[in-house]
């Protein structure tokens, strides 16, 4: 039997034994085992000093069962504080009701359903496939625009309320943001170019099924847009981004208009976004959308089970041209060659210009 | 003194900024941006190096004594430079990827 963390007590070799640098060597290792060693090494002493936290603020909990398996969800308030300050306070742990704050709430649940998404569709054990503790903070920082994965868990700002509310409002960014942790967990493509826009479109891919999941919709009648809670009554925007060939928004007089690229040909080069991570991602966003909706149906039950496996099979350093080709390659092995499925996702890559 | 205000990424993936020029401001505005210049040290700030979504913003600041520029990120605004970025964000717009 397990208590408190999951993770506690699972302590592998890499962990305390290698300097930094090599871990970090490690992490970008084409060997996945050695990958995931490494990350774990590497998050392991923060990831200590939260559950030190957690178990230093609520003592009786070291001593509740925490199967593995189960959902374990623990959501504090940073009051506004910063990221020096995280994770906060804790206010709500799983199991316990809802309380009167509607972020902690929303983090809680939206957490949840991202956890279950993982688990009934694609067999996976929280983020890291081991049980892992899904923490978030709520009230980041004095009226934030943003919501991050650190590293080692989810933190949410307020938003300033003119451009943006509450970012824990939608569950495609709850899904977003676990996401950048599982893709830690899996290939930990590198935060920038080709690589970087990979990792910005698993966590929008996910983000969106998780969204589409929770309300059984097939890839027709889903809306593909991302952010449609979070979006303020200062701006004319109705989303973030669309997976559609469509702009999100145009001419907005606060936000401007979208620049994701939906081929290649129009791909940003420049150095803004470490490469334009949230910006090229728009390319393979495209090409999911494409393949999803010529191949029918559910979006997660076949196109988004083929990029899960494809996100398994990646590498550090992989580009679009091998995200194309594995996709192809998975298509192909798990349901045929010449497969509706198959034929779909390589006629996304070519409509892209892949 | 002139001061140019960048913004770029986040989870939102915007680029936004401003140009600002002492000289053309109200003479009480124009003195309030001197004083939060004053009060910040504008210093180079790296973001976490798993961390994912940062926004990164990036002021250059002109004055006769020369040119300074730093870049810094959302999980990382030093105290003493949230009050100038308050005051660069309020006048923010859209502008071209660089």
């Amino acid at each position: 039997m397990q208590h408190g963390n999951p993770r506690m007590g699972r302590r592998e070799p890499l962990h305390c034994i290698l300097p930094p640098y090599i871990l970090e060597r490690l992490a970008e290792s084409a060997d996945a085992r050695v990958r995931r060693l490494a990350v774990e090494a590497i998050a392991a002493t923060a990831a200590a000093r939260a559950t030190r936290v957690t178990l230093a603020t609520l003592a009786g909990m070291a001593a509740i069962p925490s199967p593995a398996g189960h959902k374990h969800r623990l959501v504090y308030d940073v009051r506004q504080g910063s990221f020096a300050d995280l994770p906060g306070r804790l206010v709500r742990i799983e199991g316990q009701p809802a309380v009167k704050d509607r972020a902690v709430n929303e983090a809680y649940n939206h957490s949840g359903h991202t956890h279950d998404f993982y688990r009934r569709v694609f067999d996976r054990d929280s983020l890291d496939d081991r049980g892992m503790a899904l923490v978030s903070s709520v009230h980041l920082g004095r009226r934030l625009n943003n919501a991050f994965w650190t590293g080692e868990q989810m933190a949410y700002g307020d938003g300033d309320g003119l451009l943006f509310r509450g970012f824990t409002r939608a569950l495609d960014v709850v899904g977003h943001e676990l996401t950048h942790g599982v893709v830690t967990h899996t290939s930990n493509l590198e935060y920038r170019g080709e690589a970087g826009a990979l990792n910005e479109h698993f966590a929008d891919v996910m983000g969106i099924l998780i969204k589409q999941w929770r309300r059984r919709q097939t890839a027709r009648q889903a809306d593909w847009r991302i952010g449609v809670e979070i979006m303020g009554p200062g701006v004319t925007a109705q989303c973030l981004r669309t997976f559609t060939a469509a702009r999100a928004f145009e001419n907005d007089p606060v936000l401007g208009t979208d620049p994701q690229p939906k081929h290649v040909r129009d791909t940003y080069t420049g150095t803004a976004d470490s490469g334009g991570v949230h910006i090229n991602s728009g390319i393979p966003n495209h090409a999911f959308y494409l393949a999803a909706v010529t191949i029918g149906g559910r979006a997660w039950e076949r196109a988004g089970r083929i990029w899960y496996r494809t996100l398994l099979a990646l590498t550090p350093r992989s580009g679009f041209a091998d995200m194309a080709a594995t996709s192809i390659r998975i298509a192909t092995a798990e349901f045929g060659k010449g497969s509706r499925e198959e034929r779909a996702v390589r006629s996304a890559w070519k409509e892209v210009g892949l | 003194m002139k001061l140019t205000f960048r913004q770029s990424g986040g989870f939102a993936g915007l680029s936004l900024g401003c140009e600002i020029d002492d000289a053309d401001l109200p003479r009480a505005e124009a003195a309030r941006l001197r004083r939060l210049v004053r009060q910040c040290r504008l210093e180079d700030a790296a973001a976490p190096a798993g961390a994912r979504d940062v926004t990164t913003y990036e002021i250059t600041l002109e004055t006769p004594g020369g040119v300074r520029r730093a870049t810094f990120h959302d999980l990382a605004v030093p105290d003493r430079v949230q009050p100038l970025l308050d005051f660069l964000q309020r006048r923010a717009g859209p502008r071209p990827l660089p």
